[in-house]
């Protein structure tokens, strides 16, 4: 049988298996719907806070005020005792606790300093994260202003001149790739291609088990097959992360095609490696449904590799998950990926290592299985 | 006699095979977070590569700089001397953040006009983005503390008055449950959750959909009771495997256990209730055996993200909240985590009721289903000769 008559057949399979093109193409679909869903509000913001003013002046009231301006923070309550603001915290009706002392306005007249007291629930770091911060930086304005007034009542000095000299150096940030540090932009990508991946291993699953023998021709059919339309899912993806999303494509389009190609090409090897182990479809499936969250944690899209320990990033150049996510997030938000070189001639090496492997372990694969 | 027929012929099914499944069902939980707690053991991110552009070469410039480099969170690796090399470290991937200390950053400070300094980083991955900015904001805020007690006892103020004119309104923070703000208790229970329930769905998925194809041999028993109590040893190695990877979290990786066991054991058996009775359904809509695996994809993989654990729920849309109401993690995950970190969970009892419910009516309506096709001699649902 010839290639192209194979190509045909492996075409009139697919649609008879309608599968195949559902995982391929709606694996992704699925997952930017199901998550953009989720991530669309992008930023973390009005954490409930409960506030418990025990000073009652007008410093104080002017502190609550800017804490229920910011976005940070949604006051879900003030309470009247620290028993309360405790016992709102411990039953979560809110997660943050921020309590003013009494005496706080007379311990900053008379010796110039005085305390807040902020307390979170710390079982999610996100939330702590964005509330610290934004408080830190709602107290410094106030504090500065405080010290400035009463530094200038002491010397004599002007209060502006004295502001300067208490904010003596200012903080700048500049912020690349994702100014806003929204999960819309840190996550998507990622879990889009977490999906494609998934889906690329489903249909071609499917396709390897359907055969009764697997000749090496009939592998390299069904590697150019799925490889293009694995492709045009590919393409498909990264035109609704486009379109749909408005995440600017930075980088150059043709780069991210090659790693697109030379992903697809690993994954297809994976796939036909993974396969020669398991004497069934099934099998093979509930191996696959195990891989993907080792898969997408050891990238290192969310936890970063470097933090992985070495045995843990040696484990992870294994995964082609690892050469592709990552890269794809760069060329989007940075407008170029560290070593795409390097790895696009990884992931080729990693799909011909597979496919080598496949040919050697499927001629012993009867005796393995058995 | 015929329910302990029943239940011998499940376990023997369970202990039996090339890969028995009661391996998958007690491993993969395990195996989770045995991985998960080896990736996430260093617990912050640190050692940030950092490239530092000092403008100024100054002993108050070289102060900050000595400041960054004693600091954990980052690890300097490149002094650069002018903007390009910084750009290039930044696009090349060398560093991750880079410190800019402008020109007469010592004169402007001394003379009192105020200086600045700027952090750009690369934030595309939010962890590195998170951790720099929020570690670069409080060594400058400690510098520029210090800095400014000294220029201001230079105003006349005392030494006290001048510490506290710097720093008026302090904070004290208090953090509970997790006070190094780690990821490890972060994400670590959720995981093993997560891992708990694919291991369900991988075991569990077609045993209705082959019960099905069973139909003919009858046990009996009313075919109501058969997936029952078919069900009752998975549940029972899939508990074995929850409380081992649990015990392995909290004893091997640290994890704190604030809370009660019993608390962690009933909310354990209640996910696995629902876990179950979520999975029943799918197996036995399945129109082919293998789509019993398939379809429940899309259900169980966003569990873990939907779940709160991560992106809080209050801040989900209405639709994203809707979704998230059906998926047993959304009711497990954030418990559990606080029963670990914060030794009580409000939600205990609320939740392992809606859990033991939801897994009941899932059940009720896969035993049904069942009945009505394990009837229908027309095939209008009979199902298909798919592996």
């Amino acid at each position: 049988m010839g290639f192209k008559s194979m190509l045909q057949q492996e075409w009139r399979d697919a649609l008879k298996d309608p599968r195949r093109f559902i995982f391929l193409f709606g694996a992704a679909l699925a997952y930017l719907i199901v998550f953009g869903m989720l991530y669309l509000p992008n930023i973390v913001r009005e954490i409930p806070t409960v506030i418990y003013d025990a000073d009652q002046s007008a410093l104080s009231r002017k502190i609550v005020r800017n804490i229920e301006d910011s976005d940070s923070f949604l006051v879900a309550g003030y309470s009247q005792n620290e028993e309360d603001m405790h016992k709102s915290l411990r039953n979560k009706e809110a997660f943050v606790a921020i309590e003013i002392p009494v005496d706080f306005s007379r311990d900053l007249a008379q010796s110039g300093s005085a305390n807040i007291l902020y307390m979170a629930n710390g079982s999610n770091i996100i939330m702590t994260n964005v509330t610290s911060s934004a408080l830190q930086n709602i107290l410094e304005e106030s504090s500065n202003a405080l010290g400035a007034e009463r530094a200038a009542m002491v010397t004599g000095i002007d209060e502006n001149i004295i502001k300067k000299r208490i904010a003596t150096v200012e903080s700048r940030f500049r912020i690349l790739g994702n100014p806003t540090q929204g999960y819309l932009y840190f996550f998507l990508i990622g879990l889009a291609m977490a999906a494609f991946q998934q889906g690329i291993l489903f249909a071609m699953g499917a396709s390897l088990f359907q055969e009764k023998i697997l000749t090496f021709k009939k592998i390299v059919a069904k590697t150019m097959f799925y490889q293009f339309f694995a492709m045009l899912s590919f393409l498909l993806i990264i035109a609704l992360i486009y379109y749909g999303l408005g995440i600017e494509l930075k980088g150059d389009f043709l780069l991210l095609l090659t790693l697109g190609i030379a992903y697809t090409f690993s994954v297809l090897g994976l796939c036909c490696l993974f396969s020669v182990f398991f004497a069934e479809e099934m099998q093979l499936v509930r191996f696959l449904i195990m891989y993907p969250v080792p898969a997408f944690i050891l990238s290192g899209y969310t936890w970063p590799q470097e933090s992985m320990g070495e045995g843990m990033a040696f484990l992870a150049k294994f995964f082609p998950l690892s050469y592709l996510s990552n890269n794809v997030r760069d060329i989007f938000l940075m407008g170029n990926a560290f070593h795409l070189i390097n790895d696009i001639v990884m992931l080729v090496i990693l799909g011909a290592a597979c496919f080598v492997l496949r040919l050697i372990v499927g001629k012993y694969s009867s005796k393995l299985l058995n | 006699m015929k329910i302990c027929l029943l239940f011998r012929e499940e376990i023997k099914y369970l202990l039996g095979g090339k890969v028995p499944p009661v391996v998958i069902l007690i491993t993969l939980p395990v195996i989770f977070t045995a991985l998960f707690g080896t990736i996430y053991k260093e617990n912050v991110v640190n050692h940030i590569p950092l490239a530092i552009y000092d403008q100024d070469q100054t002993s108050l410039s070289r102060k900050l700089v000595q400041m960054y480099e004693d600091a954990e969170r980052f690890r300097a690796v490149s002094y650069v001397s002018d903007d390009e090399e910084m750009e290039k470290e930044i696009r090349t991937g060398n560093v991750k953040a880079a410190l800019i200390i402008p020109a007469d950053f010592s004169k402007n400070i001394q003379s009192g006009q105020g200086t600045n300094i700027l952090l750009t980083v690369n934030s595309a991955n939010n962890m590195f983005g998170n951790a720099a900015l929020s570690a670069a904001q409080e060594i400058n805020r400690s510098f520029t503390v210090a800095i400014s007690e000294k220029l201001l006892e230079g105003t006349g103020l005392l030494p006290a008055e001048a510490v506290s004119t710097a720093y008026s309104i302090r904070l004290g923070v208090r953090i509970l449950g997790n006070p190094a703000n780690g990821y490890s208790p972060f994400m670590l229970s959720g995981l093993l959750l997560n891992g708990l329930q694919i291991g369900i769905m991988i075991v569990l998925s077609p045993y209705l959909y082959d019960e099905l194809q069973r139909r003919k041999k009858r046990h009996g028993i009313g075919e109501w009771l058969l997936p029952l109590v078919r069900a009752v040893p998975y549940g029972l190695f899939a508990f074995i495997g929850y409380c081992l990877a649990l015990c392995m979290a909290v004893n091997i990786f640290s994890l704190p256990m604030r809370g009660s066991w019993t608390e962690a054991m009933l909310l354990g058996i209640c996910f696995i209730i629902f876990v179950m009775g979520a999975i029943s359904l799918f197996s036995i809509c399945a129109p082919i055996r293998i789509m019993t695996l398939q379809a429940p994809m899309l259900y169980i993989m966003p569990g873990l993200l939907y779940s709160g654990l991560s992106w809080p729920i209050f801040d989900m849309s209405e639709y994203a909240t809707a979704f998230a109401f059906l998926l047993p993690m959304t009711y497990a995950g954030d418990t559990l985590r606080d029963i670990l970190l914060m030794s009580y969970a409000p939600s205990l009892l609320e939740n392992c009721v809606r859990m033991v419910i939801g897994g009941l009516l899932a059940a009720f309506l896969s035993i049904c289903i069942f009945w009505l096709r394990s009837r229908d001699d027309q095939g209008w649902f009979s199902a298909g000769t798919g592996a």
